[in-house]
């Protein structure tokens, strides 16, 4: 009977096709019989009539599973209960031998019903004595391997023990071993039979060779075998052996070390081919049908396809990257092409792989596609020991649970079907880019085979769409569309199939396609996908964004009062982003500008004129707003209720509570001398806390210590008209803004903070200056110089968010010395030092309090003064605010955050304080804020300066801050996606303390790194070496006194300017800049480095 | 397999059988100062007769020296003892490695510290007495294993394995030259010294080009070998690097080439694996952190690292408490079960939350210590099968080492 017969006929119509097993209804019989006696009358000879229906389907190649129909699940398990270590399968394909260590058997498989048919184990066990009459000797044999002989010999099997013999049974004689193989003297990992010949055996062991055996020898002298051959040469155990499907002498093994090889069994002396295939070793070797390529898998998880048919130098031809490392792999067996000029010859391209233990799932791989399995299965709980291939579809496979499952791989999901399709992805520049291909939601039959049109499993039959899914075609399974394509998609005539057909069934034409073949010469499989790559609507111009970003102002100096000189800075701020927008080609945009501009100064006209009249009217008498509510009294307030209700609270927040507890703590964590925490006079405390006493500019370093939490309730209103009284000189303003600055230099990163807290018993003020030796130990070595200097230079406009922004310092020395300070603490180097110090967690610097509402006076800087009494919008047609709101509104619509960060940072410390919002949103705001603050570690007098300073003017002039927030969010993130690290860090200045949000993440963690004034890069190793690492470039010394201590005093601490970027010791600048009266850089740059 | 002995030497000679108390000196105090001690000792000796041969001085007189050395040292013949020991000899380039890998493997110096390991230029041995006593010399580069004025027979005769140490992050072509060379010689001369080859340095490597070059270099020097002639020659190759546990495994493994009991050993192994469900069993010296044997199933670094930092924590432990087990069981998690002997050291350890999978630690004697990493099903309950297993394998190796 020919193949093709089976295969055309409908499955339900036909009888039992042939390469069923004929049921031999004796055989069971025969078998109990056997258990009980011991002995069988006669050998079971192999079924003649049967072997030569086998053999018709080609050795390689098994057809179908015929009894299949196309939506039959052939699943079949049995259960033993026992860990099972092997499985091999006879000729037919109707048995299967199992092999461990307690069970030893054969089972029948049969239309998905299993059954045990011949128990060799207990067959042993039961049969008392040796064949030759002695009595057996009583083991245990641990089997690794088993084969099942073919042909002639089919009842021949043979086991593998681990220690090191070889057992041959024959099935028909199960109690006694027909022959122990016994020369490996380490355990044997796999035996396996000659496929042409079967009476060679080879076995592959962990001693390093490979023994070839002869079983015809076994008639003759029997129990005393001698292998033929011995191949050895190796140095480490042979995993693997299979012998070539094509050629009847060569064979190939695989070996611990990663070695694959092939060998002439007539050549002793050295391999044919050898190629160091894998770096841990190879466990599994697999011939693909065309006797061409080998298949290894290894513990490296990789599974790489080899053509061992030419001794030559090479690589994997092809490689399959896997999960986990791969105990075992086979080749799937060839299916007909669905190419219709392959005319029905077989390919094979798949294979499928088991892991390690821990990994129980198995996959069927596509070399065509190999980034992605292509079926997926997990049929056990831990990884099967052993499978192969029944048949095409079928896959058998035993594990540690004890159970031989044969499984049909039809049934077994396709990972495709469980990934997503669709893909986009969006690029920080707003590029978008879409991949999706379509899903098939039916398989239509590729390869229009008869069998199944003329099946019944047509629509008349209500099937389910499961089952349809599933239809069963006899060709090449993965080109399903979603898989895999055949591009271009050639629709198959019914006469090019049948074509095919006529050839299939003429001759016994079952050549298998070698891989190259398959592989190579068609580039057409991919799958196939629909790509859309493009802007996204909606999204800004990377340009224009960048352009915006580098030139945006967005904020200007603020003074106390409005004059024309702030009138004229804000008009030109406005001016050149109007500018800038229109440049940008956004006219509408820049309309908008102008006209808020306008607007605005008007207004501010207004305001300055009304201040104006006031300030005549009631100068001596300023008149604070009883209306307004003090946010800072309200946060107060509320954190008051927090501490007292049971709820944890931040440790920082506690309350104070004794003086000397904390004096301890300070005492027990630092190991940095804390100089500044001065002491200040009762006296001085609370002329400052009346308001009386104006902030002394000179006197800054003074610390005024934060009120207790106790007494601040009541202390909270007048410190807030001395805001408003406060006379900024533009001179003390600068000294201000500076001392703004280092506190937000120290803020910068998180740290924990000291209670400031003032020692009562020790009267004498603790004048204790900056240990400058502790301090100098950072610098030591690190900052002679130049690099030095231009690496703060450039950290002033931080390039990098982890860059902190370094004040100007030699500028500030030349101020200080101009106001005649005298103190000996120089400013600047106790700067530097200090971010050193800040970044071990604790700081202080001899600068006045870092608590923000000891300089308070600097309110100025972030909001215009107001008052709030009088309503100077009445009667315009625009309110300055609802402009405001309104315009950010339209700029967020069309998703623009940079416009209305823009327009939200220049208007609104401008806008005046008559429009505040309700008093229940001020609540939730305030007491979102609170917690934001307390959680963040701000003691409770700061988030007071804060509300006072930032949160107040924008909750009265009418602003939502949360908003604010976002917006300004939103921007950083913007920002920092197009990595725009300088504009990003100016925003955190800006949004710092008061909306964490936008510095909150990039506050952390931060490091300063020194930046070589040549090369560019920044110096790693920071200051503990001269050097830096890329261009090898050494600092340069002090340019006053060449030495690598300074002659003056102060050691080696440096200074630089932020102009040019040259710098000296701190020491040196001083005595350059002060006794010399030089004007110039040192260096003779040019630069006026102290103008 | 390939070793330095008759088969039949197995069953007569034990090796390197640790006397009753040798080292009961030096344990006691801290373990590197007993083995550096120890080469310290033993160095200046064997440089002495070792420089000698180079010179080409009479070999007979040394060997006298030697003998007497033995004489002293124990009641075994100079000649077994010769044999008895692996003995490694590290060959390759200047600055290849030769020397940090001897320092850390035998002397367990701290690979950061092989940074300023001054060149070798004369021969340089390390002795290691633990369970196996293990000794290794040094060929420094300049003293060419292939020139005609060298006492080959003096250096070469009594080698068990020639290790070729290539490193891997330099130019190699010209190592991979030499290296054939001395193959090719040994090949000629004395074909049973076994060869092996340290693709050495590979951390830092990417996985792409550490496979890269591993390919090629077996493969290179494959096909010059058989282009010589020696193409059936067995070499093998091990990536290796000081940093990582790969450089002990790879010892572990030439040093199991030249231990005759290894079949032995693996068998025991092997069946109380299937017996009591071991996924992998090691047998470690203890000291070293070389493993002597394991079973056939396949073997992955990451079990071999997870044994050998616990045979260091015991080790640890021990030096702390005492190496005797009377002075003391201090294990992590020590269970310690009086058998018949009393003093059986036995630990475990698990490191998942289901306490399913865990090692085992059971000590054969002092210096030799079984590892186990026991896979699913052999939970605590079936701790008396174990044990009895493991006792049994424990006489077994006993019989095997003769001890």
């Amino acid at each position: 009977m020919k193949e093709g017969n089976n295969v055309t006929a409908p499955p339900a119509s036909i009888p039992k096709p042939p390469p069923l097993p004929t049921p031999r209804p004796l055989q069971r019989a025969r078998d109990a019989a056997y258990k009980f006696i011991g002995y069988p009358s006669r050998p079971s000879s192999p079924h003649v009539g049967v072997r030569r229906e086998a053999l018709t389907q080609g050795v390689t190649g098994k057809a179908r599973y015929a009894s299949l129909t196309a939506t039959q699940n052939a699943t079949a398990i049995h259960k033993t209960g026992l860990e099972i270590n092997t499985i091999a399968i006879n000729e037919r394909g109707t048995h299967a031998l199992l092999g461990g260590k307690e069970i030893f058997k054969t089972v029948k498989i049969e239309d998905g019903i299993c059954a045990e048919e011949v128990n060799l184990r207990t067959a042993i066990r039961s049969t008392p004595n040796a064949a030759s009459g002695k009595p057996r000797q009583t083991y245990s044999i641990d089997i690794a391997d088993v084969a099942w002989a073919k042909g002639d010999c089919g009842d021949y099997v043979a086991a593998a023990t681990s220690s090191g013999k070889i057992i041959l049974y024959d099935l028909g004689h199960a109690g006694f071993p027909a022959v122990q193989l016994h020369e490996h003297f380490r355990q044997v990992h796999t035996v396996t039979f000659n496929p042409h010949r079967s009476t060679l055996l080879l076995s592959g062991s962990q001693d390093g060779t490979v023994r070839l055996w002869d079983l015809r020898d076994v008639r003759h002298e029997a129990n005393s075998l001698q292998s033929k051959r011995k191949f050895s040469g190796q140095s480490d155990g042979v995993r693997d052996v299979k012998w070539s499907p094509t050629d009847g002498v060569d064979f190939a093994f695989g070996t611990d070390s990663g070695w694959v090889q092939r060998w002439d069994m007539r050549n002793l002396k050295a391999a044919k081919v050898k190629v160091p295939a894998h770096t841990l070793s190879c466990n599994i070797i697999d011939w693909h049908p065309d006797g061409k390529h080998i298949a290894s898998a290894s513990s490296d998880q990789f599974v790489r396809v080899w053509d061992f048919s030419h001794n030559s130098k090479q690589r994997a031809l092809w490689e399959i990257k896997a999960p986990h490392p791969v105990m075992n792999a086979r080749w799937r067996p060839s299916c007909e092409s669905s190419m219709p000029h392959d005319n029905g010859a077989r390919q094979c391209t798949q294979l499928v792989t088991a892991y390690d233990r821990e990994h129980p799932v198995i996959h069927v791989w596509d070399l065509r596609r190999p980034a992605m399995p292509f079926r997926e299965m997990a049929p056990y709980s831990s990884a099967p020991t052993d499978l192969l291939w029944h048949s095409q579809d079928l896959l058998w496979t035993v594990g540690r649970e004890g159970a031989f499952l044969q499984s049909d791989i039809q049934h077994a999901p396709k990972v495709i079907d469980k990934r997503n399709l669709s893909s986009f992805a969006i690029s920080p520049e707003g590029d978008v880019k879409f991949v999706t291909q379509k899903r098939k939601q039916r398989r239509s039959p590729k390869h229009h085979h008869p069998s199944i049109q003329t099946s019944n499993n047509g629509d008349s039959l209500s099937v389910s769409p499961d089952t349809i899914l599933l239809s069963r075609s006899w060709a090449d399974d993965s080109l399903d569309h979603s898989f895999l394509r055949v591009a271009p998609a050639k629709r198959q005539s019914r006469s090019e199939s049948a074509a095919a057909m006529d050839i299939n069934n003429g001759g016994p034409s079952m050549a298998v396609l070698p891989l190259g073949v398959i592989m190579n010469n068609r580039v057409s499989f991919a799958p196939q996908q629909s790509m859309i790559i493009g802007r996204l609507p909606y999204h800004v111009d990377p340009d224009v964004f960048r352009d915006l970003a580098r030139g945006y102002t967005h904020s200007v100096k603020l003074t106390s009062s409005i004059d024309d000189g702030l009138l004229r800075v804000i008009e030109d701020a406005f001016d050149s982003n109007t500018q800038l927008i229109a440049s940008a080609g956004l006219h509408n945009r820049a309309q908008s500008v102008k006209i808020v501009a306008f607007i605005t100064l008007n207004h501010l006209k207004v305001r300055a004129k009304a201040q104006l009249e006031k300030k005549v009217e009631t100068h001596e008498h300023p008149r604070h707003a009883t209306g307004q509510t003090a946010l800072s009294a309200l946060a107060v307030r509320l954190l008051a209720e927090h501490s007292e209700s049971p709820e944890p609270w931040p440790p920082s927040v506690q309350p104070v509570s004794t003086l000397t507890k904390q004096l301890a703590a300070m005492d027990s964590t630092s190991n940095v001398p804390t100089p500044l925490a001065r002491p200040v006079s009762d006296a001085n405390l609370s002329a400052a806390q009346n308001g009386a006493q104006l902030p002394d500019p000179d006197n800054d370093e003074q610390l005024t210590l934060p009120p207790s939490l106790t007494a601040h309730v009541q202390q909270v209103l007048p410190p807030e008209i001395s805001f408003f009284n406060s006379q900024l000189t533009a001179n003390n303003l600068k000294s201000l803004t500076g001392t703004d600055r280092v506190d937000m230099v120290r803020r910068w990163s998180i740290q924990p903070k000291v209670p400031l807290s003032l020692d009562p018993v020790d009267d004498k003020p603790k004048l204790q200056t900056h240990d400058s030796n502790e301090s100098f130990s950072f610098m030591v070595g690190s900052a002679d110089s130049k690099d030095l200097s231009s690496s703060l230079g450039s950290a002033r406009h931080a390039s990098d968010p982890n860059l902190l922004v370094v004040p100007a310092t030699t500028v500030r020395a030349g101020n200080r010395s101009a106001n005649g300070n005298t103190n000996e603490d120089v400013a600047p180097p106790a700067e530097i030092v200090e971010i050193r110090i800040a970044s071990r967690g604790r700081e202080h610097a001899d600068e006045p309090s870092s608590s923000p509402r000891a300089s308070g006076a600097d309110e100025s800087l972030y909001s215009l003064p107001d008052e709030p009494a009088q309503d100077l919008e009445e009667g315009k047609p625009f309110i300055l605010v609802e402009l405001l709101t309104e315009l950010v509104k339209d700029a967020l619509k069309a998703g623009d955050a940079q416009t209305a960060t823009m327009l939200v940072t220049m208007i609104a410390p401008l806008l005046p304080r008559t429009h505040p919002l309700s008093h229940q949103e001020v609540e939730d705001t305030v007491l979102t804020y609170t917690d934001t603050y307390a959680l963040m570690g701000f003691l409770p007098e700061e988030i007071a300066g804060v509300f006072d300073k930032h949160l107040q003017h924008t909750v009265m002039a009418g602003l939502q801050p949360l908003q604010i927030e976002s917006i300004m969010s939103c921007y950083h993130e913007q920002l920092m996606s197009f990595r725009m690290f300088t504009e990003a860090a100016y925003l955190r200045k800006l949004a710092y303390p008061a909306y964490p949000a936008v510095y909150e993440d990039y506050m952390k963690d931060n490091t300063i790194h020194l930046k070589c004034g040549r090369c560019g890069k920044s110096v790693q190793n920071g200051m503990a070496r001269t050097t830096c690492e890329g261009c090898s470039e050494k600092q340069a010394s002090c340019p006053v006194c060449r030495l690598n201590e300074s002659p003056y005093r102060g050691g080696m601490l440096m200074s630089s300017c932020m102009l040019c970027g040259h710098g000296g010791h701190a020491e040196c600048l001083r005595q350059w800049f002060e006794d010399a009266k030089g004007e110039e850089c040192p260096t003779g740059c040019g630069c006026l480095c102290s103008g | 397999m390939r070793t330095l002995f008759s088969e039949n030497i197995l069953s007569p000679s034990p090796t390197p059988a640790p006397q009753p108390n040798p080292f009961e000196l030096l344990f006691p105090s801290s373990l590197s100062n007993a083995s550096s001690a120890d080469s310290t000792q033993s160095s200046p000796r064997q440089n002495e007769w070792l420089t000698q041969h180079l010179q080409n001085q009479q070999r007979a007189e040394s060997e006298t020296s030697n003998q007497a050395n033995h004489a002293a040292n124990g009641q075994r013949a100079p000649y077994a003892r010769r044999k008895g020991n692996p003995k490694l000899l590290f060959m390759g380039l200047r600055r290849s490695g030769k020397s940090s890998i001897q320092k850390v493997v035998f002397q367990k110096l701290s690979p950061a510290d092989t940074l300023f390991l001054e060149h070798t230029t004369r021969i340089e041995t390390a002795t290691m007495q633990s369970f196996i006593t293990f000794e290794s010399a040094e060929l420094p580069h300049h003293l060419s294993a292939t020139a005609p004025d060298f006492d080959h027979h003096a250096v070469f005769s009594n080698t068990g394995a020639a290790i070729w140490v290539l490193d891997v992050q330099d130019e190699y072509l010209t190592s991979i030259t030499e290296m054939i060379h001395t193959a090719v010689f040994l090949a000629e001369n004395y074909p049973r010294v076994n060869f092996e080859v340290f693709i050495h340095k590979t951390d830092g490597l990417s996985e792409e080009y550490k496979y890269e070059t591993f390919r090629e270099v077996r493969q290179r020097v494959q096909d010059e070998l058989s282009d010589l002639g020696h193409g059936d020659r067995s070499v093998s190759y091990f990536q290796t690097s000081i940093f990582d546990h790969s450089i002990f495994e790879a010892m572990s493994k030439v040093v199991q080439k030249l231990l005759p009991q290894l079949p032995a050993m693996e068998a025991l192994l092997n069946k109380l694996c299937s017996t009591c469900r071991i996924q992998k069993a090691y047998l470690f010296d203890s000291v070293s952190k070389i493993y002597v044997a394991t079973d056939a199933s396949p073997t992955f670094l990451k079990d071999y690292e997870v044994c050998s930092d616990y045979v260091d924590v015991i080790v640890d432990i021990k030096q702390i408490y005492g190496w005797h087990s009377q002075e003391g069981d201090g294990k992590a998690v020590s269970e310690s079960s009086n058998q018949d002997d009393g003093d059986i050291g036995e630990s475990m350890v698990t490191y998942d939350r289901s306490g399913d999978t865990y090692i085992y630690a059971r000590e054969i004697n002092d210096y030799l210590s079984l590892i186990c990493v026991m896979g699913k099903g052999s939970s605590t309950d079936k701790r008396v099968l174990i044990d009895y297993n493991v006792g049994i394998l424990h006489d077994a190796l006993l019989q095997v080492f003769k001890v």
